[in-house]
């Protein structure tokens, strides 16, 4: 009896973790395009502001809103610390192509003269967007995977033991 | 160190600081300027002289300079860069070159900047009693000298004795390279037209400020005698400097040797390397 009981109480801890593995995960990837979104639409503001303005960075970035960015604290430390902490707020691997992209920007963006700004600009929205909807794309299938395979396997270990 | 010296040092990498500190130790001499150049020893005009330090300044120490002047931003540089000169705070102000992008015969952009000269402001409270008292006897007048002995720091020392909140004088600056007015810890009343062209700033302040006085900084081509030209036809009196050892290299430039002719400034006060020296336009004219 009271190893049934521990059984059952097992089994329902590891389906439960499953179930809470694959929600982390599709968090996690919604979160990734979230991020991804809110700072093309930062770097594309940037991009119109030299533009049009030749304002300084700092200035840009004083003026800026992104209540996203801003809920998450990424905003306030990129307005003390400069852009090249985008890449940490990433909080990705290095090897991500985002996380390559956006190096790339922040290790190059107020070097040169209007014009250059202007096209790193431009090109790296465009190339973020890009990346946005190929990863909303494959959103609702990685969903999948992750809402069924974690319980699966864990069904399945479940079947094993007992 | 006094404030202007370690506002300048802000802008600079650490390793170059630690350079310039170990060179200075305890001394008590102000620093003037601090020249750096890929590739070659870091130096540093002390007083009069040159000091050569053993810190071999990189690409990368010029890079960190720009970006810091720039405020990350070296487009919103770019006209400055072009004039050869970015503005710091507090009156610094570091010459720039490097290598030009020439686009029919103008400077279109400067590119792989290979020389900062930092130049640093510092007070010299007192040095302007007596141009003061020139100016506010006898009206316009000129301060000459050779580059580099002091005319602008002597018009910055003028700016808070005219423009005092007591004497309650209308003093229009016209500070092109933000170097004449230092910043907020100047008590005068002087209305500051910072970055203006010369001749546009002139020419704006007597529309829009009714000045008494006009300080302007190295004067030269055509544009800016005209504006001088319409102040004084105004009534304004004009205090301003230009490159040159002595009154007749002054008359070398013909723009300035025709405003002296017209009686424009009844004042020529000259630095010089022993002391300075005062010209009053009569005793010329009638010398």
């Amino acid at each position: 009896m009271t190893e049934s009981i521990v059984k059952i109480a097992g089994s329902v801890i590891l389906l439960a973790t499953s179930i809470y593995f694959g929600q982390v995960k599709i968090t996690a990837e919604r979160t990734r395009i979230k991020i991804l979104s809110s700072f093309g639409d930062m770097i594309k503001y940037i991009g119109e502001k030299i533009e049009h303005f030749s304002s300084p960075l700092p200035e840009i970035l004083s003026e800026y809103n992104n209540p996203y960015l801003e809920s998450v604290g990424y905003l306030d430390a990129i307005r003390s610390h400069g852009l090249s902490l985008v890449p940490d707020c990433l909080k990705i691997s290095q090897n991500h192509e985002e996380y390559i992209l956006i190096k790339r920007f922040t290790d190059s963006i107020g070097k040169g003269y209007k014009d250059e700004e202007v096209t790193l600009c431009k090109y790296t929205h465009q190339k973020l967007a890009e990346l946005e909807e190929k990863m909303s794309a494959v959103l609702k299938d990685k969903e999948k995977l992750y809402r069924t395979i974690p319980p699966m396997l864990a069904l399945s270990v479940i079947l094993i033991l007992i | 160190m006094d404030k202007s010296e370690r506002q300048a040092l802000g802008y600079l990498p650490p390793v170059v600081k630690t350079a310039i500190l170990t060179v200075m130790g305890h001394s008590k001499e102000q620093i003037n300027e601090i020249r750096i150049r890929t590739n070659r020893p870091l130096c540093l005009v002390v007083g009069r002289n040159n000091v050569v330090t053993d810190h071999v300044c990189t690409d990368l120490d010029l890079e960190y300079v720009m970006s810091k002047l720039c405020k990350g931003s070296l487009y919103s540089y770019a006209e400055n860069i072009k004039d050869g000169f970015v503005a710091g705070e507090g009156g610094i102000r570091a010459g720039v070159c490097g290598r030009a992008v020439v686009i029919d015969g103008s400077i279109d952009c400067v590119r792989d900047i290979t020389s900062i000269n930092i130049r640093i402001p510092h007070r010299a409270v007192g040095a302007a009693d007596e141009l003061y008292s020139l100016v506010t006897k006898h009206g316009s007048t000129l301060v000459y000298s050779k580059p580099g002995m002091g005319k602008t720091t002597l018009l910055r020392e003028l700016i808070p004795l005219l423009a005092n909140i007591k004497n309650g004088k209308k003093v229009s600056v016209i500070d092109t390279r933000y170097e004449l007015h230092t910043g907020s810890d100047c008590d005068d009343m002087a209305d500051i037209f910072l970055g203006y062209p010369r001749a546009p700033g002139m020419l704006s302040a007597v529309r829009t400020m009714s000045p008494e006085y006009i300080i302007c900084d190295e004067i030269a081509d055509a544009g800016d005698i005209e504006a001088i030209l319409s102040a004084h036809s105004s009534g304004v009196s004009v205090v301003v400097s230009a490159h040159a050892g002595t009154v007749e290299e002054l008359y070398k430039n013909p723009h300035i040797g025709e405003l002296i002719e017209l009686g424009i400034f009844s004042v020529l006060y000259g630095i010089k390397d022993n002391g300075h020296e005062v010209t009053f336009y009569n005793d010329r004219k009638h010398s």
